[in-house]
């Protein structure tokens, strides 16, 4: 178990290589010039050729993306922002506590929501409840996200005035309307993964087997049937969690929280590489840490997996 | 049963403690309570020399002062000096200082701090532009200053405004290195910004004018307009820039006054004056006249904008006379009599010379190359549509036929030579226009010290410009602010500068 999880995590350099590599060389080719969104179009050529000497941009490609790497190996530096000079780690991390909280209370949200009405969703299945729930999360998955959070704003900021309509200085209470923006859609996700695969379980043998040695039926749902049709909705989640925290671009838009997804956007409108690089390095780095998560997850859900770990 | 009271207490619970919490609209704020100003961008830095972001400039005019400030009307008034001098050759500028200012750490203003912020200018490229013109500046005494420039020009006073003056300890102690932190002269004094989010103020009490009627503020950074606007609605927000999409929902809202200004800012086709047939003037001058202006305006631009001439107004823009410039209305007959004389009687399909107009998609101007489209369509042109992400880079570089694309400018005609002069090519001139005489009109006009036959020299060159088309000038864009009905607000026709919150005040 512990030389699978040393090399999954050894496996992470080549990955986090290629991802620097190909964000570098799309940041690189794809058209504008720094100098000119940072100075602005009335800026002089001289002050823009000024500015590129500063920030190296006068090297060739794979020059400056080997400084780069040297500099993180040697010194764990990757550059300061074009835009604001800061070391990008600090305009990085201050933003990393707002995306890790939407993220984690999105996916509770989206947890506590599709996986228990997934279930009954399942056992109740073909009842009025059970169409109700799968027309539902469908509309659900398929709502545009600007939609539905403009749509909470109106009703719970503009029209109820409950909730703040952006921002962070409310505390906890700002962060209720965009989990409930970012996790809806994913718990209706793993509301229909859930059902599907409970549908699969409890036609089982040994589900019958169980109902028939009068084994109580909650037990048979809950302990028996669930903890099979699990493994699924696990990569769900997983894969969930780390869509959330780089992908709620548009929650933290709309909801102006300060998050990643927000720095990302305004990074690449400002041609700024070494944000942009600094920020998609991190979400790597943790989409891989919780996909490892997912894995060794899998061994308490699955003793045969725990099994084949071992070897 | 008991079940179902149950969820009925708790739902009345939750609903209760979101109606206690709630930090939505409807609540009165007091006069301690932060006036709320909202900013579309976000803040960069609080270093004046490494920013050019509209955010970090909107609490400089705040916490900063700068020699002189320019006004509405064009003309440029004192500020941190209380007057200057010219020398008769125009290089030499000697401005005497106001002896009362002090920075927020209690040091007073002296001239070695203004030498100092000017050469943190010179050094550093982001304001270059405002400063190139200095080739050097030396304090004479505590309360002088002189500077001496390599060229002549009127800009170089339009452009104090732009340079604000910093306390040299403060920047000294801080090895320039205050990328959260300010200390100017000015009215307010920063209390603390997160770049990300929010710069807090509060009013600067030994201020040499006084301190002002508002005791704190806050500039917030909401990165969605129609967010913002709800803000606003609420009550959360006190002042705003508002799109004008979004004036529908204010319009008929008494809590709010509403007014619209007249900017220093253009929308414009540009031309590429080097791509055959736009080479031919008469081409140009028919896709002027074939451009429904009024049009665009209601329909792209919510009516809010007024139909342009030039890439400059005559409203707040000095030397800018079109009184011996002809007039160029929506006129599709003389279009096609200018199309015909041009060699095109039957007209024109642009995708045979390979032109299309470059578009930035998702914007007003995406709307206004569409109607554009018709009006060609209507005196026989056919001009196909490509969307851009890179307009400034596709326009300086000349690689583009035709295109949308703004352009600012300033309150003096002498500022767009970068746009119709040669000197402008590779940068501003996205015409690629080379003429001997528009370069020779705007040094004459620059050198000149009179104002009046300056003047007359601009009023020649622009009915010349304008009969030469080099773009399609479509429209000024007029900004929309609304604040609360509690405060009495300023608006000024600056993109950049358009808030003194010192000038502002609580409504009786």
């Amino acid at each position: 178990m512990v030389k699978y999880t040393v090399k999954r995590l050894l496996l992470l350099i080549p990955i986090l290589l290629g991802v620097a590599f190909i964000i570098f060389t799309i940041m690189d080719f794809t058209p504008g010039d720094p100098a000119i969104r940072i100075l602005g179009p009335e800026s002089s050529v001289e002050a823009r050729e000024q500015l590129r000497v500063e920030l190296g941009l006068n090297q060739p490609f794979l020059i400056r993306f080997f400084e780069y790497i040297k500099d993180i190996v040697l010194n764990l530096d990757f550059g300061e922002s074009y835009r604001t000079g800061n070391p990008v780690f600090e305009d990085v991390f201050a933003r990393v506590p707002v995306s890790l909280t939407l993220a984690f209370s999105g996916m509770v949200l989206a947890t506590v929501m599709g996986l228990p009405l997934g279930v009954y969703s399942a056992v109740k299945q073909y009842s009025k409840s059970d169409s109700f729930l799968r027309v539902a999360s469908t509309v659900l998955v398929a709502m545009p996200t600007f939609w539905l959070a403009m749509l909470l704003i109106l009703v719970f900021a503009l029209y109820l005035g409950w909730l703040p309509s952006g921002g962070v200085t409310a505390g906890w209470m700002s962060y209720i309307l965009p989990t409930i923006t970012v996790g809806v859609p994913y718990g209706s996700k793993i509301l229909r993964m859930t059902r599907s695969t409970m549908l699969e379980e409890i036609r089982q043998d040994y589900v019958r087997t169980a109902r028939a040695k009068g084994v109580p039926e909650k037990v048979v749902i809950y302990k028996h049937s669930l903890q099979n049709a699990l493994l699924p909705v696990i990569t769900t989640i997983g894969t969930s969690f780390g869509a959330i925290m780089g992908g709620s671009v548009i929650a933290e838009s709309v909801f102006n929280m300060p998050g990643l997804g927000q720095l990302i956007v305004l990074s690449i409108e400002a041609k700024d590489t070494p944000c942009v690089l600094a920020c998609v390095l991190l979400l790597a780095f943790f989409f891989a840490v919780v996909m490892l998560l997912v894995d060794l997850f899998y061994a308490f859900v699955d003793p045969r997996i725990k099994a084949k770990y071992s070897k | 049963m008991k079940k179902k009271i149950v969820v009925l207490l708790v739902l009345v619970m939750v609903v209760g403690m979101f109606t206690a919490c709630g930090g939505g609209g409807g609540s009165a704020k007091s006069e301690d309570d932060p006036v709320v100003v909202y900013t579309p961008d976000i803040f960069n830095t609080m270093v004046p020399y490494d920013t050019t972001a509209n955010s970090d400039q909107m609490v400089f005019d705040q916490v900063y002062e700068t020699l002189a400030v320019t006004q509405d009307d064009g003309s440029v008034k004192a500020c941190l000096a209380t007057d200057w001098t010219i020398s008769d050759d125009g290089l030499e500028y000697t401005f005497n200082l106001v002896k009362d200012a002090t920075f927020h750490n209690g040091e007073n203003m002296k001239a070695s701090d203004v030498v100092f912020s000017y050469e943190k200018f010179m050094e550093t490229a982001a304001k270059k532009n405002f400063v190139e013109m200095i080739s050097s500046v030396e304090a004479v005494d505590d309360y002088t200053v002189k500077f001496t420039l390599s060229k002549v020009t009127p800009l170089f006073l339009v452009y104090t405004n732009e340079v604000p003056i910093m306390s040299e300890k403060f920047v000294t102690e801080n090895n320039g290195e205050f990328n959260d932190k300010a200390c100017g002269t000015g009215p307010y004094e920063l209390v603390s910004i997160d770049l990300a989010t929010a710069a807090e103020l509060t009013r600067y009490e030994d201020y040499r004018l006084g301190a002002a009627a508002i005791p704190n503020v806050e500039i917030r950074y909401v990165s969605d307009t129609s967010t913002a606007t709800v803000q606003l609605e609420t009550g959360e927000m006190d002042v705003m820039k508002v799109e004008p999409t979004q004036m529908e929902s204010l319009e008929n809202n008494d809590n709010f006054s509403i007014e619209e200004v007249q900017t220093l800012k253009t929308a414009v086709f540009a031309i590429n004056c080097t791509v055959e047939p736009l080479d031919n003037k008469l081409v140009r001058q028919a896709l002027n006249y074939a451009c429904d202006k009024q049009s665009i305006i209601d329909v792209a631009y919510e009516g809010y904008a007024t139909v342009a001439q030039l890439q400059a107004s005559d409203a707040n823009c000095f030397g800018v006379d079109f009184s011996e410039a002809e007039e160029v209305t929506y006129d599709p007959e003389k279009a096609k009599e200018l199309l015909a004389e041009a060699g095109y009687p039957d007209g024109l399909n642009f995708s045979d010379y390979g032109v299309v107009l470059d578009v930035m998609g998702g914007t007003y101007l995406e709307k206004a190359a569409q109607i554009y489209q018709q009006n060609l369509a209507e005196i026989g042109v056919t001009l196909e549509l490509r969307n851009t992400s890179t307009p400034d880079e596709d326009a300086e570089s000349g690689n583009f036929a035709m295109m949308t694309q703004t352009l600012s400018y300033r309150a003096d005609f002498s500022y767009n030579v970068c746009q119709y002069g040669t000197s402008g090519i590779g940068g501003n001139n996205f015409s690629q226009l080379s003429d001997p005489y528009i370069d020779e009109m705007f040094a004459k006009a620059e050198s000149e010290g009179d104002q009046a036959t300056r003047q007359e020299l601009y009023k020649e060159l622009i009915a010349y410009i304008i009969d030469q088309a080099p773009s399609v000038p479509i429209f000024h864009h007029e900004l929309i602010y609304a604040w609360s009905n509690r405060l009495n607000c300023v608006v000024h026709d600056s993109t950049v500068h358009p808030y003194y919150i010192y000038e502002w005040s609580f409504a009786e």
